[in-house]
């Protein structure tokens, strides 16, 4: 997911998400299957006529099986929905952009990224929606911007996440209130879901599609998490010095608990993983790359592990464990 | 209060020829058929055009509802005519601004030094301040 690149140790990575929707078909709840059907037809056919996606893949969400879609919608941070027909997302080989007909919009284009690769990506988008737009005239009012199916998405249809991995911010209160009480700017808003609290990683996200500029959303963004990420980097230097045999004892165990579980459940994994991190950049394990952990991070969540990794094992707790066992092999202690 | 006002005339039994809120909200989009009601409970709509029929009632809810900053908020309170919308258009061309660009190569310039890249991270650096000088 977020293993293109260079990864940067804090900054995972963000996810671009903007909505459009044609001005010629009702919002597609209210839109019949074959409108649907033909709006997606259409939209492939740009898509894929644009060049915008390396080797492109058309998905028709009825004809997935219900474990291919919960890996799309785990994949993309999308919302589960019952209803499939005239649905469907074009995919880029790479899992890093979709192009998505859901149950809300015509038009979902999201982007994973990273730090280094936002400002191409977010000009890709651009691109791409502008091409969009060309063929399929956007519904837009001077007044509402943008206009979506639900309310408070319209405006810009903008909405941006960023995530950070931050486990000594984690672990202290006053920084966390200093931070997220004090300093968080009103425009933004800390998401703490279970999954991302058990790997420390905090999602911090556009709060408001309206009265901001696409520019003031994302500057507001970058700037508090730079914020962040200088904040976690002065507690990692502090806690190395200070705290050296804490961490050194939470790292041992991390590191027994992937290599000798016999079943692992997502948040255990994800916690131990999320430790392994940490050691790994400041330079106490070795044998991994950031890379690799971040990717282990988020392909553990179980639509990943049952369609990547097929196994007989009918508990995919066990399998979970199975498959740390062998991705871990590599690691050393270096204390 | 004049003679024709509908409160008064409601007081002297003579009915209103104002739609009470009730029937204000079975008003309902030609287009789709989604009713006021319907967006008032779950903050959506059915089509663009509902946009231009329920216009009034979807400008109160962003100003009641937390779907916009409250400085926003403010500023569409004191001025009614006050533009919701602050971004681009269909087809507009808008450059990344500087301020975010700069947060972007100075992460870049921490991974160049990390990865001992002397040569890129002094790229970078010169890459920083012309945006500094030209920001300036």
């Amino acid at each position: 997911m977020f293993n293109e690149a260079k990864a940067e140790p804090i900054w995972l990575g963000f996810r671009i998400e903007l909505r459009r929707n044609s001005s010629y078909y009702p919002f597609p709840k209210k839109a019949t299957p074959l409108q649907r059907e033909q709006l997606f037809g259409v939209l492939s056919d740009i898509v894929y006529q644009s060049n915008s996606f390396q080797s492109p893949l058309k998905l028709e969400f009825e004809a997935l099986s219900p474990q291919e879609r919960s890996f799309i919608y785990e994949h993309y941070y999308l919302e589960q929905n019952e209803e499939t027909a005239g649905l469907g997302a074009i995919v880029d080989t790479e899992g890093t952009k979709a192009c998505i007909i859901n149950n809300t919009d015509h038009v979902q284009l999201v982007s994973i990224t990273n730090l280094l690769q936002f400002h191409s990506d977010w000009n890709q988008m651009l691109l791409l929606e502008k091409n969009i737009g060309e063929h399929l005239p956007f519904a837009f009012s001077q007044q509402f911007g943008f206009l979506t199916a639900q309310l408070p998405a319209c405006g810009t249809g903008l909405s941006l996440v960023s995530y950070l991995h931050v486990p000594l911010i984690f672990r202290n209160d006053e920084v966390q209130k200093q931070l997220f009480e004090k300093e968080l700017p009103k425009d933004l808003s800390i998401s703490l879901t279970d999954e991302n609290s058990c790997s420390h990683i905090l999602c911090v996200e556009t709060k408001h599609a309206m009265g901001f500029s696409e520019d003031q959303m994302i500057t507001s963004l970058m700037t508090f998490c730079s914020k962040i990420k200088a904040e976690e980097e002065r507690l990692r230097s502090l806690f190395q010095t200070n705290e050296l045999d804490a961490l050194q004892d939470t790292l041992g165990r991390a590191y027994g608990l992937l290599k000798h579980s016999h079943k692992l459940d997502p948040n255990e994994a994800r916690q131990a993983l999320s430790s392994i991190k940490l050691g790994l950049n400041l330079g106490l394990i070795s044998g991994i790359t950031d890379e690799q952990i971040n990717t282990l991070i988020f392909t553990v969540r179980r639509a990943h592990l049952s369609l990547n990794h097929p196994t007989s094992s009918s508990d995919i707790d066990k399998a979970r464990a199975e498959y740390l066992h062998k991705s871990i092999n590599s690691i050393s202690l270096n204390f | 209060m004049c003679e024709g006002c509908p409160y008064l005339n409601e007081r002297l039994g003579k009915g209103s020829d104002i739609p009470s809120f009730s029937e204000k909200e079975n008003v309902c989009c030609v287009e789709c058929g989604t009713s006021l009601a319907e967006v008032l409970e779950t903050s959506e709509v059915g089509c663009s055009s509902c946009y231009q029929v329920f216009q009034d009632s979807i400008r109160s809810l962003f100003q009641s509802k937390p779907f916009i900053n409250e400085e926003k908020a403010r500023l569409l309170t004191a001025n009614p005519a006050h533009p919701l919308h602050g971004g681009r258009k269909p087809a507009e061309e808008v450059e990344a601004s500087i301020s975010s660009r700069i947060v972007e190569l100075n992460n870049a310039l921490s991974l160049a030094i990390r990865d001992e890249n002397y040569e890129q991270a002094a790229s970078i650096r010169d890459e920083i301040n012309n945006l500094m000088n030209s920001n300036e």
